[in-house]
């Protein structure tokens, strides 16, 4: 019976190549353009090159996804348990996930694995987040100095500053500017 | 028989840490799914972020999100209103809200922008408001 099915040649991020059922891997837009547009997939010489982003590993949970989505009759309580239990896996491999589906423009598995990533960081601190992403501590420091700027100049330092201007209508709109800033 | 999951070994290599980046693109994506509050707070993570949250195109795609969050919610208080209320209150009800809706969808970007940097979440609050 499995011998029936189609089949089609897909070649991943470490240069190994392997098979899958096409109407799984169909589900993927960019196999199924590759396969329609380019009739690429049919023979291991001509396997279609998936995206950077997909590793071997990424591939196969993507494809796990793509499985469970396919069959039909699913209730819908059923897809959302298993989509729960599919974005419990730890963040950084969430990350290669989000970027390895987002490479192969399967738009539903971004939008799991994105809440799921949302979800996470909607309870970190920036410390935390700055890890998981690796960014750079830029703007905390900088934030800082404008604090401490604006803390060396006293409410008198402000009023003489006021006082010594020309007079007149100017110190009333520097007032009014000074009060609501 | 072809198989249908990568070998063992293929499995078991993995990247390293430093090798996972997510683009501009993506990030935007998954800040999109937060509440404005917390967009706020996430500001002060990285500059690229402060500059992330704070373009117009995030803007936008964030009102997306919150449109489409709130029609759902709307739709099930709407349905058990039904339920409880006999028909012809109901209707005109209904009328009002879907007035009060379009209202909604007319409220320019611009002002979105300013509630979202004030941190008042507008759509919060009119949804506490009585909608008859």
């Amino acid at each position: 019976m499995k011998m029936m099915k189609p089949y089609v040649w897909l070649q991943t991020s470490d240069d190994s190549i392997q098979q899958v059922e096409q109407e799984i891997a169909m589900f993927c837009p960019l196999i199924c353009q590759e396969i329609i547009q380019k009739g690429m997939g049919s023979s291991k010489n001509c396997a279609i090159c998936l995206p950077q982003q997909v590793s071997p590993a990424m591939l196969s949970l993507i494809l796990d996804y793509c499985r469970f989505h396919q069959v039909p009759g699913r209730s819908n309580k059923e897809r959302k348990s298993y989509d729960e239990k599919f974005v419990r896996i730890d963040t950084e491999r969430l990350c290669e996930l989000t970027s390895a589906a987002d490479s192969l423009q399967l738009k539903p598995l971004v939008d799991l694995t994105s809440r799921a990533l949302a979800r996470i960081i909607e309870g970190k601190t920036p410390e935390e987040i700055r890890d998981i992403f690796h960014l750079p501590d830029d703007l905390t420091e900088n934030v800082e100095v404008e604090e401490e700027h604006v803390d060396d100049r006293s409410v008198d330092d402000l009023l003489s500053f006021i006082n010594g201007n020309d007079g007149g209508k100017l110190n009333i709109l520097t007032i009014l500017i000074f009060v609501f800033t | 028989p072809p198989s249908r999951r990568p070998t063992k070994s293929s499995r078991s290599r993995r990247p390293t840490k430093s090798s996972i980046f997510l683009p501009d693109e993506l990030i935007e994506e998954i800040l999109s799914w937060l509440p404005a509050n917390i967009l706020l707070r996430l500001k002060c993570v990285s500059k690229k972020w402060h500059s992330l949250i704070s373009h117009p195109y995030f803007l936008k795609l964030h009102q997306e999100r919150s449109n489409a969050k709130m029609g759902k919610n709307h739709e099930t208080r709407l349905r058990i209103f039904l339920k409880n209320q006999n028909l012809a209150a109901a209707y005109n009800q209904m009328c009002c809200y879907e007035k009060f809706l379009k209202a909604i969808d007319c409220l320019p970007v611009v002002l979105y922008w300013l509630v979202f940097h004030v941190g008042v979440l507008v759509f919060d609050l009119m949804s506490v408001i009585p909608f008859s």
